[in-house]
């Protein structure tokens, strides 16, 4: 070992000089020549070295031999007493002194060599650079007779070695292996004082003793002189007997010795291994016992990603417990299993860990044994003194594979603070040059100035409320007063001062906090300017995350690779391994993995960069590849890669793995990888800022051929006109649909929205309502704000214009646009005591009042003025009594409508047309439902309707596109807008409202015709939200219409027969061959058809009273009630609040016919003029996504036949003042 | 603890289908989104919930009488930044809880905000609940009951106030949305069966009425 080692321990040399050697023994003997050279003994090899001379001695040459001393024994040649022969390892050398005092300073020193125990307490002084001679304890000879030998010898001598000591005091710290730990230094010192003081003590009483020794021997020694002097002669010979019989007795006894210490070392030897496999073994227990958390199987154990099962009832328990005792004794600071359980035990880093479950916290037991052992064992102890001696030689840490493989293999705890500091410092050491020594400390004390004021504008709040929502679980960051908190603060506001661009990002403050736990307020500080402008770019952290979101792209990119059946699986899945992989790389794996995981990450991290988090993300996600692909639900993949994180607790094989992913482009390529994500990430995001919100426009973009057809209306003017309305949310788009006859054709119109377009409805030849979810900016003639959210529908009832948004029906004066009434109409119990306002999802005008459905129902309303005069579910036929819908169906609901010529039309979610004959004939026994009223107190304070012609003092907000509107007195006005279709200019008309003066319809042109009396322009008012708003705006449907027809005259004759106009379909059910869901059709008994037309019940216009033109008043009052209709079945609970009546229906539902027409939901229903219905489902532009329906005079049923649809590729102009696109174009599209 | 299972005991027997819903919680930082789920999924609360990175997820089940309703928790980072991430977590959700701190009237206005885009941008059948919390703390409130109640009113949304400390109407939110939420084969797949064309649709959904 000292060989190995030579720095380790250094030699010792406790006498040295001059001796003549011979080999005694075997023929030659005699011959051999004796030889003089520069002896030493070497008290730490146990070695007795020669040298040629005292120079080479002296220069630490390598000596010319050795001889082992340990087992070695000395006799002395009575003949020559300056001559002492040495027996050692089956040989003996006869060695002779130059003088008497010489030998017997040699053969005091072979007499004081040490015992084990001593050499063991030299080494480790030795190792302080101390030489120190020092004395053999007593005992060591094996023999009294020897004892008594050395005593006489002694005794014999005058004088006494000036050296020769005490016995030392042996250290009790047996329990300790050799090389134990790091604090042996420190103690190394203390104790080193404590023995000198005790030797010198020792020393001493030792003179004192021998002192009196001395003097009672001399007076031995005399007595025996002259009993000597007295015998003389015979006793010479007798002497030298006994001289030679102890001589041969010493060399019997030391062949014995050295067969036992051979034997002890042996067994010696066996002892250390089998300490060493102990060792081993206990480590691979608690390794094994750490190993046994597994991720739950069982969806429904929802609580936590961890469980652990130990077999084997409290063998483990008290296996662990007692492992744990053991290592306590060298460890106090390691956790007791009741420490975990109390949740009072607090680990080295500050965190408080607790436990609410036994096998939890014997896991966490096992795996800080297991830390415990790997620390104290031998590669990890070398691995400590590597880095010491790395610290000691250099200041920097260079990015070389030595340091790669150092910082890999982890920093060991203690030296931890220092690596990191070195690493930070030389990242940001260019800019501490620049900025300053006293930087950190001068932007501590900052007052004022314009940074510290954006400061508090923008981040302060922020900060405040994340420094306590920060390692709330570590005593460090407990409490406001908590050294760590004001650390923090201190850090993040620094921060935020030195990089105003960036600011504070939700995530540093876990940066900063786990720098914080291990460096200075001051190199946190630094740290984090190293993680935003060195490790990674300033587009780290901006205000989108872009250069974050771009290492996102760039790992997709790299599992593509790496683990292309795990991307396959959640790209399946529609899974954006994005959604948890973000905060790995914003919060460096913060409370992802494991802390002492996390440490070892970032011991990596800080040395080479952020290539090291792709790797740690790619292991952490492949290592459970098996796991994530069994899996076929959202929730259950990102359970378990979330738990695939946060159990690595097995830190040193995911290091391994992560240095050992092959094919990974190199750090250049995954700069430019991420730069070029970066760019296009930026592209995006900056329009993103430009139009709210638009991240998704990268989702949509990749649907933007997709239009989903959201409305259709017909012009009730022309009647056989009408416009499809379809897009998505950035984008509507408007298609003009001509019905000659039993043909339809469809044509785009040069009209484009930067919204959806919900519903229109015409007004007049050349005007329409049109009911947007934002501002129209393309086609703006006029609109007004009704409410915050979308409106989902209008319809023109009289001359009212009802408009549905969210639960509510908003009655407006068509001419004017002035607010009538409101009704909340959609709404159901959820229970709770809370009611939920359904949004409406149709709605339908008719001769009874309006028909409407909110979301998700199958329950039609029927609403006139503000009663309720139907109540009617189509899941249930009343007529057959059974349900109309399978079981299967029973999850679809009612998407839209269509009243006409007494009939309803029903389209459902999925594909189903429902029509219904109407009727008012009472119905008795179809009353299902009661009405609750709940009080309308409960909604007082709402008033969120608008109302036109707003008085100036709420319209200071001013905008760009606000429209001019006129406004007269607000009690009575009306408005009305004309449109000069040459000029493309529109006018807008105001009157004084006159209760008498009622437009109908009918007059409405000749009104509106005559010259406005009042004109004055104000700004749109704003007001709550402008975000839903009904827009008029012009079309030209009479220009577009003619240039439809002489289309339609030739391209009549290119077509032979359109598709779907088979009688057959509707005749029998056998004879289908183009019908994909001729099997759901059914047909009901035409006597129920017969009584379609009916008379309307008492059907009264709104009248224009000023009462109801205040109604922005009486949406402060709120007298009306909450109207929530409850199927009387589950109508068990009654409410204070809550006024029940009954729904006493005098319309009557009869169905007559329902029929699938498509897989997806039919979106609309529309009437074109008599007898000509238009259907749409689906996309636009796909095949049979709008349906002409027309009724078949002889069978008396309805048939429909696909509308087809011409260039759908031609490109829009945004303006809408051009005319439509020239009918050359117009086509029939070839099937 | 006790809260823990917030539907009761599932009842055995009789026809009860199991669907699966993802909601995901909005609302500006420190408002208690967290909070709410913790002590919706755990039955715990924590004063100072550590502050959430991108998101995290978490499930919880509540059964109603005719079904078991299984909910897919995605809760969000509420800092301003996180902001554009936003539409990966809310992608494809059917239901969604905005919250807002009753003691903070910008963190309502926030919330109207997340009411807004979610209209706009989320699947047009989605549910939507407001939850104004820290109601524990009713004597700093900012926000009127009244106020909020009428928005959401305006808006067809679910309201209530909650505390997550107390725990007040935090389970009753939760199981409201789960009442509203349609029940039904086309909506919540159960586990195992992988239907490929489901995402899409979804997906369809989300940015076209």
């Amino acid at each position: 070992m000292s060989s190995k080692n030579p720095d380790f321990f250094q030699h010792a040399y406790s006498i040295a000089g001059f001796l003549h050697m011979k080999y005694l023994g075997g023929a030659l003997a005699l011959w051999r020549p004796r030889r003089r050279f520069y002896f030493a003994i070497d008290e730490i090899a146990e070695e007795l070295v020669y040298y040629k001379s005292e120079v080479e001695f002296c220069a630490h040459r390598d000596p010319i031999g050795t001889f082992p001393i340990s087992t070695s024994v000395i006799t002395l040649d009575e003949n020559n007493h300056l001559v002492f022969i040495l027996h050692t390892s089956g040989r003996s050398i006869e060695f002779e002194a130059d003088n008497e005092e010489s030998c017997r300073a040699w053969l005091e020193t072979f007499c004081n060599r040490y015992s084990e125990a001593e050499r063991a307490k030299y080494q480790m002084m030795t190792h302080r650079k101390i030489k120190r001679a020092s004395s053999l304890p007593e005992g060591y000879l094996p023999d009294e007779e020897m004892d008594d030998w050395v005593t006489h010898w002694l005794t014999n001598e005058k004088f006494h070695n000036f050296a020769s000591c005490t016995d030392m005091t042996t250290p009790t710290s047996t329990n300790h292996s050799k090389g134990d730990t790091c604090s042996e230094s420190e103690r190394a010192e203390s104790e080193e004082l404590e023995l000198l003081r005790e030797v010198t003590n020792n020393q001493k009483k030792k003179i004192e003793e021998m002192k009196h020794e001395m003097n009672a021997m001399t007076m031995h020694i005399d007595q025996i002189r002259k009993r000597a002097d007295s015998s003389s002669g015979t006793d010479r010979d007798t002497l030298s007997a006994q001289n030679k019989f102890l001589n041969s007795e010493i060399l019997r006894m030391s062949a014995k010795c050295e067969i036992l210490t051979m034997q002890s070392s042996g067994s010696k030897k066996e002892n250390k291994r089998l300490t060493d496999e102990l060792q081993l073994l206990r480590c691979d227990y608690v390794y094994a016992i750490q190993s046994t958390i597994r991720i739950p199987l069982h969806d429904n154990s929802a609580m936590d990603v961890m469980s652990v099962k130990l077999l084997g009832g409290d063998t483990h328990k008290s296996r662990l417990i007692q492992l744990m005792a053991d290592a306590r004794q060298h460890d106090p600071s390691l956790p007791t299993l009741q420490s975990l359980l109390q949740g009072i035990y607090v680990d080295s880093f500050g965190f408080r860990i607790s436990f609410s479950e036994e096998p939890n916290a014997l896991h966490y037991m096992a795996t800080k044994l297991n830390h415990f052992y790997l620390i104290r064992s031998k590669a990890a102890i070398e691995h400590k003194h590597n880095w010491k001696r790395f610290l000691e030689e250099n200041d920097y840490i260079d990015l070389t594979p030595e340091t790669k493989i150092m910082c890999r293999k982890g920093i060991p705890n203690s030296l931890r603070a220092t690596v990191w500091r070195i690493l930070i410092n030389q990242q940001v050491e260019d800019l501490k040059t620049i900025y300053g020594k006293y930087y950190y400390r001068n932007l501590c004390n900052i007052q004022g100035g314009e940074d510290e004021k954006l400061y508090s504008d923008v981040h302060q709040k922020q900060i405040n409320l994340d420094l306590l929502r920060t390692m709330p679980n570590n005593v460090h960051f407990m409490s406001a007063n908590s050294k760590g908190v004001t650390q923090l603060l201190q850090v993040l506001h620094a921060f935020c001062l030195h990089n105003t661009h960036i600011g504070y990002c939700q995530g540093m403050n876990f940066l900063a906090a786990t720098a914080l736990l291990f460096v200075g307020p001051e190199d946190a500080f630094w740290f984090l300017i190293a993680i935003t402008e060195r490790y990674f770019d300033k587009t780290y952290f901006d205000s989108n995350l872009t250069g974050a979101q771009a290492d996102q792209e760039v790992l997709k990119g790299l599992l593509e690779v790496q683990h292309p059946k795990i991307m396959t699986h959640l790209k399946s899945l529609d899974i954006d391994v994005a959604s948890f992989t973000l905060n790995w790389f914003i919060a460096l794996f913060f409370d992802s993995v494991p802390f002492n995981t996390l440490l070892r990450i970032w011991d990596c991290f800080l040395l080479e960069g952020p290539k090291v988090l792709f790797r740690f993300a790619i292991v952490l996600i492949g290592k459970h590849e098996e796991e994530i692909i069994s899996r076929t639900d959202t929730i259950g993949i990102m359970r378990v890669s979330k738990a695939a994180t946060k159990l690595a607790y097995d830190e040193e094989a995911i290091v391994n793995m992560a240095f050992r992913i092959p094919n990974l482009p190199t750090r250049a390529e995954l700069k430019s990888m991420q730069q070029q994500y970066v760019s296009l990430l930026k592209e995006k995001l900056e329009k993103k800022t430009k139009r709210a919100n638009e991240f998704v426009k990268s989702i949509a973009n990749s649907l933007s051929n997709e239009k989903l057809i959201s409305n259709i209306f017909i012009d009730p003017f022309t009647s056989n006109t009408g416009f499809i309305v379809s897009g998505h949310h950035l984008m509507g788009k408007i298609a003009a649909i001509k019905v000659i006859k039993d043909k339809a054709v469809m044509k785009d119109i040069d009209v484009e929205f930067d919204c959806r377009v919900m519903s229109i409805c015409m007004v007049r030849k050349d005007m329409a309502y049109n009911a947007g979810e934002r501002w129209p900016t393309s086609v703006q003639m006029w609109h007004m704000p009704l409410s915050s959210s979308p409106l989902t529908n209008a319809a023109i009832h009289d001359d009212t214009l009802v408009v549905a948004t969210a639960c509510k029906l908003i009655t407006l004066d068509a001419q004017s646009l002035t607010n009538l009434s409101t009704t909340h109409v959609a709404s159901s119990n959820v229970g709770s005591g809370v009611i939920y306002f359904d949004k409406i999802t149709c709605m339908t005008e008719s001769t009874f009042g309006i028909f409407l459905t909110t979301d998700h129902s199958t329950l039609i309303q029927l609403w006139q003025d503000t009663t309720c005069n139907l109540l009617y579910d189509i899941s249930f036929d009343h007529k057959t009594r059974k349900p109309s819908l399978s079981e299967t169906e029973n999850s679809s609901y009612v998407e839209s409508m269509l009243f006409n010529d007494g009939i309803l039309w029903l389209g459902t979610s999925d594909g189903y047309i429902f029509i219904y004959n109407v009727d008012n004939e009472r119905g008795k026994e179809e009353i299902k439902y009661k009405l609750k009223k709940f009080a309308g107190e409960k909604r007082r304070g709402s008033s969120r309707s608008h109302r036109l012609g707003s008085l100036p003092e709420n319209s200071d907000e001013s905008d760009d596109d606000t429209a001019p509107i006129f406004c007269t007195e607000k009690r009575a006005s009306r408005v009305s807008i004309s449109i000069d279709r040459e000029t493309q200019q529109y006018s807008v008309a105001s009157f004084q409202h006159n209760p008498e003066d009622v437009d109908f319809p009918g007059s409405t042109s000749s009104r509106l015709n005559s010259s406005s009396s009042k004109t004055l322009r104000f700004p749109m008012k704003k007001g709550f939200s402008a975000d839903s708003a009904v827009s008029v705006f012009s079309s030209e449907p009479n220009e577009l219409i003619e240039k439809c027809d002489e289309n339609l005259s030739t391209l009549k004759k290119a077509r032979d027969s359109p598709r779907f106009r088979d009688n057959r379909f509707f005749s029998s059910t056998n004879s289908s061959t183009s019908m994909e869901y001729d099997d759901t059709f059914e047909l009901y008994s035409d006597e129920e058809r017969s009584r379609r037309r009916i008379a309307i019940t008492s059907h009264k216009r709104l009248p224009h009273h000023p009462k109801h033109l205040n109604l922005h008043r009486k949406d402060l009052t709120f007298d009306d009630p909450y109207i929530v209709p409850i199927p009387e079945t589950a109508d068990k609970e009654t409410s204070n609040d809550v006024e029940d009546s009954a729904v006493v229906s005098s319309v009557k539902l009869t169905l007559f016919m329902k029929l699938k027409i498509s897989e997806t939901s039919v979106r609309k229903i529309i009437c074109s003029g008599e007898n000509h219905i238009l259907t749409c489902s689906g996309e636009f532009g796909a095949d049979e996504a709008v349906l002409l329906w027309r009724k078949d005079l002889s069978t008396n049923l309805w048939i429909n036949d696909p509308v087809s649809h011409d260039n759908p590729q031609s490109p829009t102009r945004k303006t809408s003042s051009s005319t439509p696109a020239s009918g050359r174009s117009l086509s029939f599209r070839s099937k | 603890m006790a809260a823990r299972n917030a539907g009761g005991a599932a009842r055995p027997g009789g026809p009860n289908r199991t669907c699966q819903f993802k909601l995901v919680l909005l609302g500006e930082s420190a408002v208690g989104k967290s909070s709410l789920v913790l002590r919706f999924v755990k039955g715990q609360f924590h004063e100072y919930q550590e502050s959430t990175i991108g998101a995290a997820f978490l499930t919880q089940t509540v059964c109603l009488d005719d079904a078991t309703i299984k909910f897919e928790i995605w809760d969000t980072a509420g800092q301003e930044r996180y902001h554009s991430l936003a539409p990966m977590y809310y992608r494809g959700a059917q239901a969604a809880i905005v919250v807002y701190d009753i003691t903070n009237q910008e963190s309502f206005q926030k919330a109207k905000n997340w009411v807004k885009e979610l209209q706009r941008q989320a699947s047009p059948n989605i549910v939507m609940a407001l939850a104004g919390n820290k109601a524990d703390v009713a004597n700093k409130r900012t926000v009127e009951y009244e106020e909020a109640n009428a928005y959401a009113e305006d808006n067809a949304l679910l309201f209530m106030e909650t505390s997550a400390k107390t725990s007040m109407n935090v389970n009753d939110i939760f199981m409201a949305i789960a009442k509203k939420l349609p029940i039904g084969p086309a909506q919540g797949e159960p586990t195992g069966t992988v239907d490929m064309n489901q995402p899409q649709q979804q997906q369809k959904g989300s940015c076209c009425k």
